[in-house]
């Protein structure tokens, strides 16, 4: 390539311009122009679940569908028992929903059943700490896992907010990390929906688009201001979720947690994530430059005071 | 890119490839310093050439996995059909709701004048396309069980409403003292005009038969053989046509070879 081509030169600065203006942009403000501060709307289509618990009547056909569906292991208490109701429970390698019953402050006598599964978050947490790239976001929505390609660093574990992930520690040789999939390749892919939304006896479990989920939660909301409380558990709430909660009692007496922001998770890593390849590429490459700099110089010193060439190991050590 | 994870994994993405090459000019430059010769770089060529395999290899197996986004709402309708098959429909009686008559609007909502049945609007199963309007089953849970509910009287649970399907029990043929093997005659190559388990149970397995189908009757035993078995081994020969006064085989055995008539009938 001829240096001195003009359409060259002008690229290159165009180019030197733009990384420069990225370099600064992430630097002082990082809500200005440039492919770092784009805003992702999501996928207008995407899918997701409206929970109301309200409706739920705690008969956990839910739990039984995803155990069949997801060909798990029978339970040690069968789904009919609700002796189980007496500890909390959490989802874990065996179990990718569980229904917990929380007192009802408001009325007693009448329990709220809160269905906990992977809420397939819109910006999860876990994709963006994959270093592997096991966990994907689908455009559909559910957040699904290649068991392929998982190094069983479970670094996904550790940075979902909502405790949901769980490893097969009782697999010595090939352990997975599980959780809902939201029936992702068993059902959604084939235009059906998931096992627990098609056994829900009462329809507390509502499955369709994300928008009209939100549009039918706040109708809900509205029509009936009395029997709801006036927030949509996963709107917001880290970026927003797939699924959604709609309530009677405030999410924080039913175990929610209640104080993560409503700031996307990856977006805390972004920042450092983008300033990666600036270092790798201008470090080496400014030190290179002082190296070979400072050396021609010691040659040149050499030269001129006349002393012969040194052997160069001990110039390094 | 739609959503922020993806230009995340696209950025680790380039990152590595900008960590590989880094590696190898790191290596390139080591060796413009050192010039170090032919056995510097057979130790590290292979190291570098592992490295690029295993990360393409990596790459490979993670592209495989298609995500094509699908037309949501193509098939928008289901049933719940295990619950169906457990469950016999409830019947709702008006008379022994006394203290709501006159007031039909409170379950026939939506509606002036004439009074419509449930099933005139829910009438579908469940459609994504109309979250608004409950399916059939649905409207009737929420009605009846959300109504129970709230005033804390009348029946909560399935089966004080819905009668529960009868589990077939175990016909009264053979005993059931020793058996244990259901399905070699019940199972899907179990023997001709034996009663064979349903489609939906064929993962069954012979130790659970027994937890849901109960004997109901006191089995009786199977006809002793009078003669000894020497030698006879055609069972179907004498009995299949009833030759010579030997006693004719069942109607309902017709089918049935002669290895299996000895698993069940055992000389006297």
């Amino acid at each position: 390539m001829k240096t001195g081509n003009p359409r060259h030169a002008f690229h290159r600065r165009g180019f030197l311009k733009r990384a420069a203006a990225a370099l600064g942009s992430s630097f002082f403000s990082p809500h200005s122009g440039s492919v770092l501060a784009q805003d992702f709307p999501g996928r207008e289509d995407r899918l997701g679940m409206l929970v109301d618990l309200t409706r739920c009547i705690g008969c956990r056909r839910c739990e039984a569908a995803c155990n069949q569906t997801s060909s798990l292991p029978a339970p040690e208490i069968p789904f009919g028992d609700k002796s189980v109701f007496e500890e909390k429970r959490r989802t874990n390698a065996k179990t990718y929903t569980v229904v917990n019953r929380y007192p009802n402050p408001q009325r007693v006598g009448m329990p709220v059943y809160v269905k906990t599964q992977c809420m397939h978050c819109d910006e999860p947490a876990c994709v963006s700490a994959c270093l592997v790239g096991a966990l994907k976001k689908t455009p559909e929505g559910p957040v699904i896992y290649n068991a392929d390609v998982c190094i069983g660093c479970r670094y996904c574990i550790i940075s979902c907010p909502f405790y949901i992930p769980a490893y097969e520690y009782s697999n010595a040789f090939e352990p997975k990390v599980q959780k809902c999939f939201m029936c992702h390749d068993t059902r959604i892919l084939k235009g059906e929906v998931p096992a627990c939304a098609t056994e829900c006896p009462v329809e507390a479990l509502t499955f369709g688009k994300r928008r009209d989920l939100l549009v039918l939660a706040r109708s809900r909301i509205m029509e009936n201001p009395d029997r709801y409380v006036d927030h949509i558990y996963g709107e917001r709430e880290v970026g927003g979720t797939s699924w959604l909660y709609i309530s009677g009692v405030p999410f924080e007496q039913l175990g929610f947690p209640g104080n993560l922001g409503t700031t996307p998770y990856p977006m805390l890593t972004r920042e450092f994530l983008s300033f990666v390849p600036l270092v790798l590429v201008v470090w080496p490459a400014l030190l290179g430059g002082f190296y070979l700099m400072t050396k021609r110089r010691m040659q040149e010193d050499r030269a001129e005071s006349g002393e012969p060439k040194k052997p160069e190991q001990t110039l390094e050590a | 890119m739609n959503t922020l994870v993806d230009f995340i994994t696209h950025t680790k993405g380039l990152e590595y490839l900008i960590a590989i090459a880094f590696l190898i000019s790191f290596i390139i430059f080591w060796q413009m310093l050192h010039r170090q010769g032919v056995r510097f770089w057979v130790t590290i060529l292979p190291i570098v050439a592992l490295v690029l395999v295993f990360g393409i290899l990596g790459l490979r197996i993670n592209s495989q996995r298609p995500s094509e986004g699908v037309a949501v709402g193509e098939s928008p309708f289901l049933t719940t059909s295990v619950l169906a098959e457990w469950y016999g429909p409830a019947s709702f009686d008006h008379s022994s709701h006394p203290d709501h008559q006159g007031d039909c609007g409170l379950c026939h909502h939506y509606s002036q004048g004439r009074i419509p049945s449930c099933s005139e609007c829910h009438g579908k199963p469940f459609d994504a396309a109309e979250l608004k309007m409950p399916g059939l089953t649905h409207a009737y849970h929420l009605r009846c069980i959300g109504c129970h509910m709230e005033n804390q009287a009348g029946p909560t649970n399935c089966v004080e409403c819905h009668t529960q399907a009868e589990i077939p029990p175990l016909s009264a043929v053979h005993p059931l003292t020793g058996v244990t093997n259901c399905l070699s005659c019940h199972g899907e190559n179990g023997i001709p005009g034996v009663t064979r388990v349903p489609a939906d149970h064929l993962q069954a397995t012979n130790g659970v038969c027994q937890l849901c189908h109960k004997p109901r009757v006191e089995a009786k035993d199977f006809a002793g053989l009078p003669h000894t078995l020497a030698g006879r081994e055609g069972c179907l020969m004498c009995h299949g046509a009833g030759i010579a006064g030997a006693s004719k085989v069942l109607e309902n055995h017709t089918g049935r070879t002669n290895e299996t008539c000895t698993l069940c009938h055992k000389p006297l």
